[in-house]
C-alpha cells in the first residue's frame, strides 16, 4: 500500500513544485506591478473651464399677448396739382394751360415758363411739370408764339368736333324722321320739290358734319406737332 | 275686325315714341352740351347751339310734331331706318370719344378738351341706351305679334 502511495506522490510533488514555482513567479510579478502602480503620480494640469454664473429665473409671460394694432401708414406728402397761371403769381403777358405755358413775373423782367416733363422730371413743387424762371429772349418769344398756335389748334379741334356732332345729329334726325313728310310713302311717293329739298338738306348736313370731324382731326395733328415744338423750344430757352 | 289694326297701331306707336324720344334726347344733349361747353370756352357760337336746342325742344312739344313725324314712323320699313340711324349716331359719338380716350391722361390737361371728352362719352352712353331700348321694344312688339 505504502509503495502504491509512494508512487503516486512523485507526480503530485512535481506538479506542486512546478505550480508553486509558476505561482511564485506570478505572485512576484503582481507584487512588482502593484508596487510600480502605487508609486505612479498623475501629472495632469486641471483646465480652468469658464462657466456662466447663475442666471436669475425669468417668469414666463402667461397672459394673452397683445394683438398687433393696425397703424396708419406714414402719410406721404400730397403732390400739389399744377393749375397753370392760377398756381403762380402771374402778370401779363400770360398764356397756355397747365400743360405748357408762360407768364410774366410782376415787378420784374423775368417770366415763369413751364412744360410737361418729356422724361424724368427734375425735383420741383409740381409733379410732372418743369417750372423755370427765365429772362426775355428770342427763344422765349418763339415759345410764346408756339403756345398761341397750340391754343388755336385746340380751339379748332373743339369747334370742329362740335360742328360734326351738331350737324350730324340734326342730319340723322332729319333723315330718319323727315323722309315721310318730305317725300311721301308707298304709292304716295312723289319726288317733288319738298323731297328734293330734303335730300339736299340732309346731304349738306352730312357733308358739313364730315367736314367738322375732318377739321377736328387736322387740328389734333396740328396740336400734337405744336406740343412737340413747344417741348423742344422750352429746352432751348436760356 | 277693328281690334287687330288698333293693336297694330298701338305697337307701332310705341316703337315710334321710344325711337323718336331716343333720337331727340341725344340731339338735345348734343345741342345743349356743345352750346354750354362752347360758352365756357369763350366761344360765342354757343348761343347759336343753345338756340337750336331750345327750338328742337319746342318743336318736340308742339302739336305739329307728331303729324309730321308720323308720316315717317308709319312706314313699314321705319324700324330698319331707325336702327341704321341709331347705329350712325352711336358711331358718330363713340369713334371720336374712343380716339380721345387714347389720349388719356393728356386730354385732361386742358379743361376744354376734358369737357369735349365728357360730352362725347355721355352722348355715347345715351346712344347705346337708345339703341338697346329700340331693340328691346322692337323684340317685345314682335312677340306680341
Amino acid at each position: 500500500m505504502g509503495k502504491t502511495t509512494g508512487r503516486s506522490e512523485v507526480p503530485l510533488r512535481r506538479t506542486y513544485r512546478s505550480l508553486s514555482t509558476a505561482g511564485g513567479r506570478l505572485l512576484l510579478l503582481l507584487v512588482l506591478a502593484a508596487l510600480a502602480g502605487c508609486q505612479f503620480e498623475s501629472s495632469i494640469t486641471p483646465i480652468p473651464w469658464p462657466t456662466v454664473g447663475s442666471q436669475p429665473f425669468q417668469q414666463a409671460t402667461l397672459g394673452p399677448q397683445p394683438s398687433p394694432v393696425p397703424m396708419a401708414p406714414t402719410p406721404l406728402p400730397t403732390p400739389i396739382p399744377f393749375l397753370g397761371v392760377e398756381s403762380l403769381l402771374c402778370g401779363d403777358p400770360k398764356g397756355g394751360d397747365n400743360h405748357f405755358g408762360f407768364c410774366a413775373i410782376p415787378g420784374s423782367d423775368q417770366y415763369y415758363i413751364w412744360a410737361e416733363c418729356a422724361s424724368a422730371c427734375p425735383d420741383g413743387p409740381y409733379p410732372g411739370v418743369e417750372l423755370r424762371i427765365v429772362t426775355d429772349s428770342s427763344q422765349l418769344r418763339d415759345y410764346m408764339i408756339i403756345l398761341k398756335d397750340l391754343e388755336d389748334a385746340i380751339n379748332e379741334r373743339k369747334e370742329g368736333r362740335n360742328q360734326g356732332w351738331l350737324l350730324g345729329g340734326l342730319d340723322f334726325l332729319g333723315t330718319v324722321l323727315g323722309f315721310g313728310a318730305a317725300c311721301g310713302l308707298g304709292s304716295e311717293f312723289t319726288f317733288g320739290l319738298s323731297c328734293a329739298g330734303w335730300l339736299l338738306t340732309v346731304s349738306a348736313g352730312g357733308i358739313g358734319s364730315y367736314l367738322g370731324f375732318d377739321k377736328a382731326a387736322d387740328a389734333k395733328r396740328e396740336q400734337q406737332g405744336f406740343e412737340e415744338s413747344a417741348s423742344d423750344k422750352f429746352r432751348e430757352i436760356p | 275686325m277693328t281690334q287687330l289694326p288698333r293693336v297694330g297701331q298701338e305697337i307701332r306707336d310705341r316703337f315710334a315714341r321710344v325711337s323718336v324720344a331716343g333720337f331727340l334726347i341725344l340731339l338735345l344733349w348734343i345741342e345743349f352740351g356743345t352750346g354750354i361747353t362752347a360758352l365756357m370756352d369763350g366761344n360765342s357760337k354757343g348761343w347759336a347751339y343753345l338756340t337750336i336746342g331750345i327750338a328742337t325742344a319746342l318743336f318736340w312739344r308742339s302739336r305739329r310734331f307728331w303729324p309730321i313725324v308720323s308720316k315717317s314712323t308709319s312706314a313699314s320699313f321705319y324700324p330698319a331706318v331707325a336702327l341704321v340711324g341709331n347705329l350712325g349716331m352711336l358711331a358718330m359719338l363713340l369713334i371720336p370719344s374712343l380716339e380721345d380716350a387714347t389720349d388719356i391722361p393728356f386730354i385732361f390737361y386742358n379743361a376744354g378738351l376734358t369737357r369735349m371728352f365728357i360730352l362725347g362719352a355721355v352722348g355715347s352712353l345715351i346712344a347705346v341706351g337708345a339703341l338697346v331700348a329700340n331693340v328691346w321694344v322692337y323684340m317685345q312688339d314682335r312677340k306680341r305679334g
